[in-house]
């Protein structure tokens, strides 16, 4: 820990998610959900057409920056066990 | 407050069959059974129409359903009070299959 390289940042350029006019308020708990959804349609839809799931990382990137951690631990549990409760 | 009131009454009384010659009992004598014990008769024909088993849904454990964060006060603590073994499933499925 010593070491000014490990202090550093990974390099690349990292933005937080930008405004979503969708969500305009303090309460982002749908933000987050939804992102989340967007995600995993995007990548069944692609896997299903055999696409380039590459797009799907925006999604990915939003909601990994607004969910807690414990939520989406959770919510992947229950989409392995089959018992999550939304739409994907 | 009164104009939506008024209105609401006129609604009410000239929805039915257009009556406007004053409310009296034999005119809501005559609506009971022309107009309301009919359409009740009808009701329970389509529900009778609609009876018999229906085919249950499968049981996927949601844990937003089936939430029992403290026993029922009665019974074993596990069953609703109108529980139906054939058609409401417990937290960890059918009683019955």
């Amino acid at each position: 820990m010593l070491d000014v390289e490990a202090q550093k940042p990974p390099p690349g350029k990292w933005t937080t998610p930008h405004f979503d006019p969708r969500f305009p308020n303090q309460n982002q708990t749908r933000n987050c959900y939804q992102n989340f959804l967007d995600y995993h349609r995007c990548m069944k839809s692609t896997n299903r057409r055999g696409k380039n799931t590459q797009p799907c990382e925006y999604y990915f990137r939003v909601f990994h920056s607004l969910c807690p951690i414990s939520w989406v631990q959770r919510w992947t549990e229950q989409i392995k066990q089959g018992t999550f409760a939304g739409k994907i | 407050m009164t104009l939506p009131l008024r209105v609401l009454s006129r609604g009410l009384a000239s929805a039915a069959k257009g009556d406007h010659g004053g409310a009296g009992a034999s005119t809501w004598r005559l609506l009971t059974f022309v107009l309301a014990l009919p359409s009740v008769a009808l009701c329970s024909l389509n529900c009778w129409m609609h009876a018999g088993h229906h085919e249950r849904p499968e049981f996927i454990p949601y844990h937003h359903l089936r939430i029992r964060t403290k026993p029922f006060s009665w019974g074993d603590g596990n069953h609703t009070l109108f529980h139906n073994p054939r058609v409401n499933p417990l937290p960890t499925g059918y009683e019955h299959p």
